[in-house]
């Protein structure tokens, strides 16, 4: 009879160690797909959206072009936003990207006035007004590029990412590091979460109109290229 | 009976009577009013609309606040004041009767004023104290 080899037992375990540390590696992958991703090509996706009114509201709807389905807003010397509740964890997945399109911006005759024809918002809740935080995206005729601005209140902050008209085309590509840009814009590390994104279009400080498009918004995901 | 004149008889029982009373009122007051604003700025969401709209009318109740709150702590403060009297007060009269009864004399009766607390206490006494006194008189 064929003796068998010493270490038969426990062949096998170096290949379940193995296993298990590919596994535990690719569970520390980020995912490539963002956490939420608003295509806003269904007629009911802003059923999922709260409308919040300050000041008349502004009409949002899901518009077409061919196949393809977008948020268009067309504010009437109104103020109204559109919100969404998220949960994301910025110091995995920092990265937000959208598409957009200003198709009439306010009359702005100086640029303190605060109507932008469309900004995009990422919220950070906190335990009362002063605590939380909040980032908006704009995109303005008036104030330069990448010009951080603080907003009604200190805890608001605005960053400029498009200024004047879209020289790419119909829609203009934004990506940003939410995290960098929160870094930046407070001079402090952001809360861990987000909790929510907000879209406006606002023309009631000008008593004139705004007209924007949006679409392809994607909130939660990873840049290998990125630091963060 | 005589009117009452001192309030506080026992100021360690009024004390916690009144903490009882007034401590949870504030703590539960302080709790709803966060809550209804903690629940009002996240249903507002937009900070612009927080700001222009939540903000100024939190200010204004805080602003009222300030006025009624202090006067209306007082009025609590006096209303459990005279509510633990009535606990304390009787209290205090049964322990300056029971030590009259304890060195001797059974011709004492406990009465409390109208309305106190524990007064089916005193009835129940009184009735222990006519045994007493009765058995006394035939030793």
């Amino acid at each position: 009879m064929m003796k068998r080899p010493f270490l038969y037992p426990i062949a096998p375990l170096p290949l379940l160690a193995l296993l298990i540390c590919a596994a535990l590696a690719y569970s520390t992958i980020p995912p490539l797909e963002p956490l939420e991703w608003f295509a806003f090509s269904q007629e009911d996706e802003l059923e999922d959206w709260s409308e919040k009114v300050l000041n008349g509201k502004v009409a949002y709807w899901i518009d077409y072009i061919g196949n393809n389905g977008f948020l268009h807003s067309r504010s009437i010397k109104a103020c109204s936003a559109i919100y969404r509740k998220v949960t994301i964890d910025i110091d995995e997945l920092p990265m937000v990207s959208w598409k957009w399109s200003v198709v009439q911006f306010p009359d702005k005759p100086a640029p303190e006035f605060d109507d932008y024809p469309a900004r995009l918002y990422v919220c950070f809740p906190g335990i009362s007004f002063s605590r939380s935080k909040f980032l908006e995206y704009v995109w303005d005729r008036n104030q330069e590029k990448e010009s951080v601005l603080t907003g009604a209140a200190e805890n608001i902050k605005i960053i400029v990412v498009r200024s004047g008209d879209c020289e790419e085309g119909l829609w203009c590509i934004e990506e940003r590091n939410i995290h960098d840009d929160y870094v930046m814009a407070f001079g402090a590390e952001p809360p861990k979460r987000v909790r929510a994104i907000a879209i406006m279009s606002d023309a009631d400080g000008t008593e004139s109109s705004a007209e924007a498009l949006f679409d392809d918004i994607k909130v939660g995901y990873y840049v290998f290229s990125q630091n963060k | 009976m005589r009117k009452r004149r001192q309030f506080i008889v026992n100021k360690k029982l009024q004390f916690q009577y009144v903490s009882f009373a007034i401590v949870p009122l504030i703590v539960g007051a302080a709790f709803v009013y966060y809550l209804i604003y903690l629940m009002t700025m996240n249903q507002m969401a937009i900070p612009e609309i927080i700001l222009y709209y939540l903000v100024p009318a939190m200010r204004r109740t805080n602003e009222v606040l300030m006025v009624i709150a202090p006067l209306a702590l007082i009025g609590l403060f006096v209303a459990t004041v005279l509510a633990s009297h009535r606990l304390a007060g009787p209290l205090h009269r049964l322990d300056r009767e029971l030590h009259r009864v304890a060195s001797g004399d059974y011709s004492v009766r406990i009465t409390f004023r109208k309305g106190d607390e524990l007064s089916s206490l005193a009835h129940s006494l009184n009735s222990v104290l006519d045994v007493l006194e009765q058995k006394s008189k035939e030793a």
